[in-house]
C-alpha cells in the first residue's frame, strides 16, 4: 500500500471550511492542524515517527506524559537543520494551530470563555472565520514543513 | 533626552552606524538592557526611541494588576505596555504564565516585532495572554500581535522576524533562551 500523504487532510480541510455546519467547520480546523503536525513529525522522525529514538524523546520531553504534539513542537524548535529564528516561528505557528484545534475538538459549547477568547483574539465572527483562518495558516506552513530535515539536536 | 509630559523620551540617531549594523540589531542590544520600546523613521532618518522605565507611564498604558486582580509586584509589571484584560487571563491557573521572566521576554519580543512592523509600515497592536493545552495542560505565555493588514502582509511580517529572533536567541543566556523557545510564543492575527 502506498503511504498516505497528510496533504490529503489539508485538502479535505479546505473543502470542509466552505461547509455550512459547525461539525464541518470544526473538523476543517482539526484536519488543517493534523496535516501539518503529521507532516512535520514524519519529516523529522520518519513515517509514523518510527525513527523517534527514546533518547531524543527523553531529551525533548523528560515527562513521559507529555504528548507527541509537544515533542514535535520542541523538535522543530531545536532541530539543527533549520536556523533557530525560523524554527521558533514554525514551532509557534504549529502551536497556534494546535491551540485552535483543541478548542474546536474539545469544547462543544461555543459560549465558553475559551471559545469567545479564541474568536476575539483572531478577530473572527464565529466558526466560519475560524476555519478559514486555520486553513490559511496551514497552507502557509506547508512550504516550511516540507523542507524540515531529519531530527538532529542543535548543539 | 527630552521630557514629554510624564514620559521621558530618548532619541538616538543610528545614521552613523556601520552599514552592516541594522536597526533591528541596535534594538536587540537595547532591549537586552531592558529599556527599548520602539523605533521609527523621522525625517528619513532611522531613529530609536524608548521609554525610561523609571517614569510613570501614560494613563492609557494598561496595567497588568487590573487584569490579575492584585497589586503589581515589580516596576516592570506596572510599566508593561502589553497588558490587556481578557477572560482567560483572569483564570487563576493562568497566573504563572505572567512571571517576571516571561513578561520580560515577551516585552523584548514585542520590541522586535514592533521595530520590524515600523520598518514595514504596517500598523500593529499587541496584547499578552496565556494558553493552557486542553490535552496536556501545558502552559504558555502568548504575545498576540494584530496586524492591520491582510493575511499575506501579516504572515510576511512574521517571517521577516526570523533573522532578528535568530540573532537574539544566539545572544540569550541558556535559561532565557529556554524560556523563549518553550514558554513564550507568538500569535498573529489580521483583518479578516
Amino acid at each position: 500500500m502506498p503511504l498516505f500523504d497528510p496533504m490529503g487532510w489539508l485538502a479535505l480541510g479546505e473543502r470542509l471550511a466552505k461547509g455550512s455546519t459547525e461539525a464541518e467547520l470544526r473538523t476543517a480546523i482539526s484536519r488543517a492542524y493534523y496535516a501539518c503536525h503529521i507532516m512535520a513529525r514524519d519529516r523529522m522522525f520518519g513515517s509514523d515517527a518510527t525513527g523517534l529514538r527514546r533518547k531524543d524523546r527523553e531529551m525533548l520531553a523528560r515527562d513521559k506524559r507529555v504528548s507527541e504534539h509537544v515533542v514535535v513542537s520542541k523538535a522543530i524548535a531545536t532541530n539543527s537543520g533549520m536556523r533557530s529564528g525560523a524554527a521558533k516561528r514554525l514551532s509557534d505557528q504549529l502551536g497556534e494551530l494546535r491551540s485552535m484545534r483543541e478548542q474546536a475538538d474539545y469544547h462543544c459549547n461555543s459560549d465558553r470563555d475559551e471559545i469567545k477568547e479564541l474568536f476575539r483574539r483572531y478577530r473572527v465572527g464565529g466558526w466560519p472565520g475560524m476555519a478559514n483562518t486555520a486553513v490559511a495558516r496551514a497552507q502557509s506552513l506547508v512550504p516550511d514543513i516540507s523542507v524540515l530535515q531529519a531530527y538532529k539536536r542543535r548543539p | 533626552m527630552r521630557s514629554q509630559g510624564r514620559r521621558t523620551v530618548v532619541t538616538a540617531s543610528v545614521a552613523s552606524l556601520d552599514r552592516t549594523s541594522s536597526l533591528s540589531d541596535l534594538l536587540l542590544l537595547l532591549s537586552e538592557g531592558q529599556e527599548i520600546a520602539w523605533s521609527s523613521l523621522e525625517d528619513g532618518e532611522p531613529t530609536v526611541r524608548f521609554t525610561d522605565r523609571r517614569q510613570v507611564p501614560d494613563e492609557n498604558e494598561l496595567r497588568i494588576d487590573h487584569r490579575l486582580g492584585r497589586k503589581p509586584s515589580t516596576e516592570r509589571e506596572r510599566l508593561s505596555p502589553l497588558a490587556r484584560p481578557s477572560p482567560l487571563q483572569r483564570h487563576p491557573r493562568s497566573h504563572h504564565a505572567f512571571t517576571n521572566k516571561r513578561l520580560d521576554i515577551a516585552n523584548c519580543l514585542w520590541s522586535v516585532v514592533r521595530s520590524k512592523a515600523l520598518q514595514s509600515g504596517l500598523p500593529v497592536d499587541a496584547e499578552i495572554g496565556a494558553e493552557e493545552g486542553v490535552e496536556d495542560k501545558r502552559n504558555q505565555t502568548v504575545l498576540v500581535v494584530h496586524v492591520s493588514g491582510n493575511v499575506r502582509q501579516a504572515l510576511a511580517l512574521w517571517k521577516s522576524l526570523d533573522i532578528d529572533i535568530d540573532r537574539w536567541l544566539a545572544r540569550l543566556p541558556p535559561y532565557d533562551r529556554s524560556v523563549l523557545l518553550n514558554d513564550v510564543a507568538l500569535r498573529f492575527s489580521w483583518n479578516e
